[in-house]
């Protein structure tokens, strides 16, 4: 469903990404493993269009969106949360979801899924959102921060969902409540890219997995097997 | 992204030549009245006249720009006559600044900390500062002047009480929004209160005042400038309008020329001293943090 | 001595009576040692004043309340105060309408757009850095001595400080909220009305404010040097060409509660938007 074809990427002047290809399929939770600066961040924001491609291609759904500003490919289908949560901080938590609500007002989508049944797809997969739905963004905690921020991106009922370090800073006991929210929202359908420094964590919640080294794919495949693989284990362990 | 930083300097070039371009062109055609626009080379003149101090040899019958007369105005040769150069008026319109910054500042700071910080004194002392701010410095030259006559004192109070009134509001602002959490936190440590005072109530406060700083420069240039233009028989303000006191101000025939070299040497000096507060604030916070 | 912190706010501590109680303190208390040094004075201040080219006699250097209040009700009575307020105002108000117009306009465009920031550039330096009266000589060369004048170079100043204002304003956002609007698929025109808007509105208002300041200060002095009936600043230059005292007192007094009371009614506009933006998210 996601297919990045060998995209190069800059951040200013130097080169981030080197000829990087990966995919995501239909019901899949793929994650991106490396070191902290081997390129993941570059890579999720490369695919939501934050940053430019200079070169390769990216294709969703079929279409080619290496062209398309961030917001036509938000509404094309691809949910992102960023690394720091990206919270409207002077909004409640409730208003952040919301969000959804303007862009169907100002795009006059005719399948604009309503706030009621937001909220509802929310709470499946965190319900407890519902406690502080009403907190200003300032006052939350960082794991609730997160959650948040992934709540949100599912707010426009996204294909594909890409996730930064969604795992980050959390207690282990909230990175396990976090793992089985994402497993619930692979069963409802959508896809999932999550870039991990962790490689504990990622092997948790994986169907496949790459990893990544100063720009470059180092291996693809099964996420149990990667622990076999030696060269692979040093780079990622640093 | 570094793309955009180059552009800076060209885009910037080509503002500024489109703008020497379209002066040029405008003053060259003989739409407008040569008093009105004057073409870059009267301008040169004149700013050379006022920098060197003496008139140049008068010009020769070929000259190039035969169709208005080239010659040196009136305007330049009342200044020229009473010794004023472009230098000499800048530096003294510059030391009637500094001055104004020196007195007007300590002045300004104190009064701010001390409403910010006690709030018995804002009480007292707020309405009345909320009065005399609301009064233009320069309204009060004439009132001044019936008391001190026409002295230096004269024309340095409105800018020394403009700096001060300006100053006022940044210091009051940085003491009272400095957390009450600090000076518990240093309470709890056990800090007595000079110690308080200076050693984190100031620092908080210090980055809020230093950014009016800047503010207060940009008045007391204007406010100097004014005070020149309506008392003063040097300085830049002077300089612009013509030489002559008082009454003879709105008689002189002001050359465009000279409004324009004193306009341009006064957002220099203004702009250099800016960017050297802007130094000095960036290093004092720096140090502060 | 009471440390300030977030809760020691406006409303606790000594009442708000006591505060304005001081306050009409020392006001009253600023009157009392007027009239009294205007008492005193009387018979001991000097009443011949060298003006620089000649003596002037008989000048009240601290008018009593009774000249100044015999001059207020003559200028009153005339006309001749209530048409200079008239006139003066409307400039100000009419140069800082036009001003704030422009600037705001400008500030806006240049905060999103970095060409255009660099584009503007040179030319917003140098307006920032020339004292606006300079360009007074310039625009009367340019524009005459009419009444345009004047108001241009009101609006000069204000255009200033209120196309740095909305710049700041418009660049205050923080990158990553203007990405995760993005994101979530707000496209450039909504993400402006949303949040790039409402987050500038506190830095325009306060150039606002400050702009209403300078414009008055500005048309004071503008007509001071360029006197022309009616105006508050062609009342203080006659004044001071005679000089009557007391009658340069009621011009600056008049002035200053002009002044205020521009400031006090700007302040209350603040207040209320800023509520009024609260209430609507």
């Amino acid at each position: 469903m996601l297919e990045i074809e060998a995209i190069d990427t800059w951040r200013g002047p130097a080169q981030i990404l080197r000829r990087v290809s990966l995919e995501v399929r239909s019901r899949e939770s793929v994650c991106l493993v490396g070191r902290n600066g081997a390129g993941k961040t570059t890579t999720i924001d490369s695919i939501i269009g934050l940053l430019p491609v200079r070169s390769g291609k990216i294709a969703f759904q079929g279409r080619q969106i290496g062209g398309l500003p961030p917001h036509q490919r938000a509404r094309m289908g691809i949910g992102y949360a960023p690394e720091d949560a990206g919270l409207f901080t002077d909004l409640t938590v409730a208003e952040n979801f919301q969000v959804c609500r303007w862009m169907a007002e100002a795009s006059g989508r005719k399948d604009q899924v309503s706030e009621q049944e937001t909220l509802k797809r929310i709470l499946a997969v965190f319900p407890e959102v519902e406690k502080f739905a009403q907190r200003r963004g300032l006052f939350l905690s960082g794991g609730e921060k997160k959650m948040v921020a992934i709540a949100r991106a599912m707010a426009l009922s996204p294909a594909v969902l890409l996730l930064d370090e969604p795992f980050e800073g959390l207690a282990p006991v909230v990175v396990t409540r976090f793992i089985e929210a994402v497993k619930k929202i692979k069963e409802m359908g959508i896809s999932i890219l999550i870039a991990e420094s962790n490689l504990a964590n990622a092997v948790r919640v994986a169907d496949r997995l790459y990893a990544i080294d100063r720009g470059e794919i180092i291996y693809q495949g099964d996420p149990r097997q990667v622990f076999e693989n030696e060269d692979v284990m040093k780079t990622i362990r640093g | 992204m570094e793309r955009l930083k180059s552009q800076r300097l060209m885009l910037g070039l080509a503002s500024l030549g489109a703008m020497v371009l379209s002066y040029t062109l405008l003053s060259h055609s003989h739409l407008l009245r040569p008093e009105i626009v004057p073409p870059a080379r009267e301008i040169a003149v004149a700013f050379s006249e006022l920098v060197v101090g003496t008139r140049p040899p008068p010009p020769m019958e070929g000259d190039v720009h035969a169709g208005h007369q080239m010659h040196s105005s009136d305007h330049v040769g009342t200044l020229l006559q009473q010794g004023v150069t472009l230098q000499g008026s800048l530096a003294i319109t510059a030391a009637r600044v500094l001055f104004g910054l020196a007195a007007g500042v300590p002045l300004g700071i104190l009064l701010g900390l001390l409403m910010g910080f006690s709030r018995r004194a804002d009480d007292y002392l707020h309405p009345i500062y909320v009065l005399l701010r609301s009064v233009p410095p320069l309204a009060l030259i004439t009132y001044v002047m019936l008391w001190l006559g026409h002295s230096e004192a004269h024309r340095l109070i409105p800018i020394v009480y403009a700096v001060a009134a300006t100053m006022v509001i940044p210091a009051y602002h940085g003491a009272r929004d400095v957390l009450g959490t600090y000076v518990l936190a240093a309470r709890s440590l056990g800090a007595r209160r000079w110690l308080l005072i200076r050693k984190v109530l100031v620092p908080a406060a210090g980055p809020t005042v230093l950014a009016g700083l800047r503010y207060a420069v940009a008045i007391a240039w204007m406010t100097a400038v004014g005070s020149e233009m309506l008392m003063s028989e040097n300085g830049m303000g002077n300089l612009i309008v013509g030489g002559g006191l008082w009454a003879s101000r709105t008689q002189t025939k002001a050359d465009p020329a000279v409004v324009i070299v004193g306009i341009v040497a006064l957002a220099t000096a203004g702009w250099a001293m800016d960017a050297l507060a802007k130094a000095g604030t960036a290093r004092l916070t720096r140090w502060v943090r | 001595m009471l440390p300030r912190n977030k809760k020691n706010n406006f409303f606790s501590g000594p009442g708000i009576r006591t505060r304005t109680a001081r306050g009409l303190l020392s006001l009253g208390a600023l009157a009392i040692v007027y009239g009294v040094a205007a008492e005193i004075g009387r018979g001991r201040l000097p009443d011949r004043i060298w003006l620089g080219t000649h003596y002037v006699e008989n000048v009240q250097l601290l008018p009593p309340y009774g000249s100044l209040a015999e001059e207020a009700v003559f200028l009153l009575q005339s006309g001749i105060l209530l048409s200079s307020i008239a006139v003066s105002a409307g400039r100000v108000l009419l140069g800082f309408m036009l001003g704030a117009a422009f600037g705001i306009l400008l500030g806006i465009a240049t905060g999103r757009a970095t060409r255009a920031e660099y584009l503007a550039d040179p030319w917003v330096t140098f307006f920032r850095f020339t004292p606006a009266l300079a360009l007074l000589p310039l625009y009367v060369l340019w524009f005459g001595y009419g009444e345009g004048t004047k108001i241009l170079l009101v609006a000069s100043s204000v255009a200033v400080v209120t196309l740095l204002g909305a710049h700041q304003g418009v660049r205050s956002v923080p990158r990553v909220y203007l990405d995760a609007a993005s994101a979530l698929g707000a496209g450039p025109g909504l993400a402006f009305r949303k949040i790039v808007l409402p987050a500038a509105l506190p830095h325009i208002f306060a150039s606002l404010r400050i702009g209403l300041g300078l414009a008055w200060v500005t048309i004071v002095v503008a007509e001071l040097i360029d006197a022309r009936m009616p105006s508050l600043g062609y009342l203080l230059t006659l004044a001071g060409g005679y000089p009557r005292v007391s009658t340069m007192v009621v011009g600056i007094a008049t002035i200053g509660a002009l002044v205020l009371a521009f400031d006090l009614f700007a302040l209350s506009v603040h207040a209320r938007a800023t509520r009024w933006m609260r209430r609507t998210g």
